[in-house]
């Protein structure tokens, strides 16, 4: 339905997006994963023609939307990260004047909106201004704004940043409804991987301008497979205990997790048990917890990139 | 284009803040401005360097000798006659009017050159001197024949003014005026009381003035203070409207709304053709709103004919054009250095620079050439002059070339914020 093929893009010497290809097939809700700076606002924009790529192409069903930029704009919402609405206005003004730039009018735009407006449940509270709203009531209205005029595919750039778990929970499950009940496909960037993995059925991993992985959540995580995640917890904090394991050549990963839980990544032949009791015991550090885990997306991301999704 | 100006409006209008801004704001100045140069024209401080002309074309000797002989042939009785002829001798209509334009407190507004009826018109006609005081023949005669025989019309001075200076004129005019009313009422020699029976001359008021007054010669009508400063802040304030959507565009482009439009297949410069028209209405509709407020609450245009209100209509939608391309030009440069600089810059120190030069805060007529003609080049100075020369009762022609000057400017403005509005984002 719709791909990207070597899509590049350079702003003076620095490359934002460095040969992405991607696809979404229709009726899918794909993830895009990457921390701050990996390149996936620049790639939203480039997909839907708001900023003109250096190189490469977007297709839609197999057309160039660089050539007809035209062909995605009705077929495509865009939920930007920010709150892109007006404050001073209404819920409904806002509807209304985002779907009379999509051309609705009428019986039309007023059904339009009544619909949108149920579909995020703020329909008795739609005369009042945005301003009034609360940070997760705005995010719905924000996504509401990107289906005025039905698109077949809704890209959404984080839009669950900055709100409460409930409001947060909503929103999931809004997009989970346009996935399933709509039928339609989704985009979904974020910086929580829980998110991501609850919803997506596939998942780019984007670091640095390029993805670096993609797949679906298992494929992903075989990438693990030859290994396993211990997570120690210490009564109190040891920087003595973190250095020792962070120079041992058997241990692949050691990450610090406030200052008393350490997640450590180690190939599964390796018996590191008895080694850990002992450097625990040498440093005075007493172990209260250990697990051994299956890896996480978050483990994949962080063996992939070196660092974690929200450094 | 109507879903954004609706939208463009909506927003200003509700927010509270801004309307004070540019309507409240305003419209208190108008009021201390106005009403502080009213206390200034009466003489309690001082602002302003008014210089005129003063033409003496009368003959004091001459005069006093013809009311002295009129007086001698009267058949008035022996002791009245003699306290006449005392009178006409001591009396000296030139000297009082010398006494106020030499006064101490006159001096303090400006000064005056004695010249020839020739010398006077020239420099008048050459915006050389704000107004020509003439004193004409008969004053003396005139005047002193209607205080003592009461006879005649009275005397009248005569005053014409240059279009250039319509403040300095009108305070000019208000001084005159109230030297009239001073010499009529209340420091006029009484006439003789004979009915009473009575010798003694008595001094007394008269209902019937024996100064005739200041003739205007109506090259144009004075403004008034009032009328002066509810054009000078209203074509001030609207600057700060057209900062205020050009701020406002860029709102939208930080908060991605302009993004969704975009997305939406709107051409980047239709949206920029709707800032521009939307600050077109909303400046129009804020002068419409601060001439009216002006009206009602100090009579300021108050009678003005039907001619008078269309021909400042025709202005005021010519300001509305430019200011929307001023709006253009705001929103262009914004987009282009991404911050809000631009507006902040325009909104903190160009709006002060430009209304000084223009003459919102005092008519540019009082300072430099330079800064006069600088100043009617910028949209509010040309805006101003428009609007004080259609107060004037000048026609057209007089301030057609302020028109050009303001669609040449909108022009300008237009052509370089739409050859500059970013198109990158546009595929």
């Amino acid at each position: 339905m719709l791909e990207t093929i070597e899509l590049r893009k350079v702003y003076k010497n620095k490359t934002a997006v460095d040969g992405v290809n991607l696809y979404l097939d229709p009726g899918e809700s794909v993830g895009l994963l990457g921390p701050n700076g990996a390149g996936k606002s620049t790639t939203i924009s480039m997909i839907s023609t708001l900023i003109k790529p250096t190189s490469g192409d977007v297709k839609l069903n197999g057309q160039s939307v660089l050539k007809h930029p035209r062909i995605i704009r009705h077929e495509l919402g865009v939920v930007p990260q920010e709150i892109a609405l007006y404050q001073e206005l209404s819920a409904v003004e806002n509807l209304q004047f985002f779907g009379r730039i999509y051309g609705l009018k009428g019986k039309e735009l007023e059904l339009a909106v009544e619909e949108v407006l149920e579909l995020v449940d703020l329909t008795d509270r739609k005369k009042e201004r945005i301003k009034t709203y609360s940070g997760g009531m705005k995010r719905r209205i924000n996504i509401a704004a990107a289906l005025m005029h039905q698109p077949k595919i809704i890209i959404m750039d984080e839009p669950t940043v900055g709100i409460d778990p409930q409001s947060r929970n909503y929103i999931l499950e809004t997009v989970r409804r346009l996935n399933i009940e709509k039928k339609m496909t989704v985009l979904y960037t974020s910086h929580y991987m829980e998110e991501v993995e609850q919803l997506c059925d596939r998942i780019y991993i984007m670091d640095h301008g390029k993805v670096i992985a993609s797949g679906r959540k298992e494929e992903l995580k075989s990438i693990l497979s030859a290994e396993d995640t211990i997570v120690l917890q210490l009564e109190e904090p040891c920087k003595e205990l973190v250095d020792e394991l962070k120079e041992n050549n058997e241990i692949r990963k050691v990450d610090v997790d406030g200052n008393k839980t350490i997640k450590l990544i180690v190939p599964k032949t390796v018996n590191l048990l008895g080694h850990l009791f002992q450097a625990a015991e040498r440093h005075g550090a007493r172990i209260v917890n250990l697990n051994v885990q299956k890896p996480s997306l978050e483990d994949v991301f962080l063996h992939l990139t070196g660092r974690k999704l929200r450094d | 284009m109507g879903n954004f100006i609706k939208k463009d409006i909506l927003i200003l209008v509700r927010d509270r803040k801004e309307l004070a801004i540019l309507i409240l704001m305003p419209f208190i100045l108008i009021a201390i401005l106005g009403f502080a140069l009213g206390n200034i024209i009466n003489g309690d401080s001082v602002t302003l360097d008014l210089n005129f002309a003063l033409v003496v074309e009368d003959d004091e000797a001459s005069g006093r000798s013809k009311v002295l002989e009129e007086i001698d042939q009267s058949q008035l009785p022996g002791e009245v006659k003699a306290q006449l002829l005392q009178a006409a001798a001591e009396i000296q209509p030139q000297a009082m009017l010398r006494g106020v334009i030499d006064s101490e407190k006159f001096r303090q507004l400006g000064s005056y050159q004695e010249l020839t009826l020739e010398e006077g018109k020239r420099a008048i006609e050459q915006d050389e001197a704000a107004v020509l005081l003439i004193v004409p023949e008969n004053y003396t005669y005139n005047m002193l024949r209607k205080m003592l025989l009461d006879s005649g019309d009275g005397a009248r001075l005569l005053v014409e003014s240059s279009s250039k200076y319509p403040l300095s004129s009108g305070i000019f005019q208000d001084v005159m005026e109230s030297f009239s009313r001073t010499v009529s009422y209340e420091t006029a020699l009484g006439q003789i009381s004979a009915s009473k029976g009575q010798m003694a001359v008595e001094w007394q008021t008269t209902e019937s003035p024996v100064h005739g007054g200041v003739e205007f010669i109506p090259s144009f009508d004075p403004i008034r203070s009032i009328q002066y400063y509810t054009f000078g802040m209203a074509v001030m304030f609207i600057m700060y409207a057209a900062t205020s959507i050009a701020s406002r565009a860029y709102n939208e482009k930080e908060n991605f709304a302009f993004d969704r439009i975009v997305i939406a297949g709107t051409n980047p410069l239709a949206y920029l053709a709707g800032k521009a028209i939307s600050a077109a209405m909303l400046v129009f509709l804020q002068l419409i709103v601060l001439f009216g407020m002006s009206t009602l609450c100090f009579g300021t245009f108050a009678g003005k004919s039907l001619e008078f209100w269309l021909a400042l209509l025709l202005v005021m939608a010519v300001l509305a054009i430019c200011m929307g391309g001023l709006a253009a030009l705001l929103t262009t440069l914004n987009f282009r250095a991404e911050n809000y600089r631009s507006t902040q810059i325009f909104g903190g120190l160009f709006v002060t620079l430009l209304s000084f030069l223009g003459g919102s805060f005092f008519p540019t007529s009082a300072m430099s050439e330079a800064i006069s003609y600088l100043g009617g080049w910028t949209p509010n100075g040309a805006a101003l002059n428009a609007f004080v020369q259609i107060t004037q009762g000048a026609g057209m022609e007089r301030y057609l070339d302020f028109i050009v000057r303001l669609l040449f400017l909108s022009g300008s403005m237009f052509i370089v914020s739409f050859w500059l509005f970013p198109r990158r984002r546009m595929f």
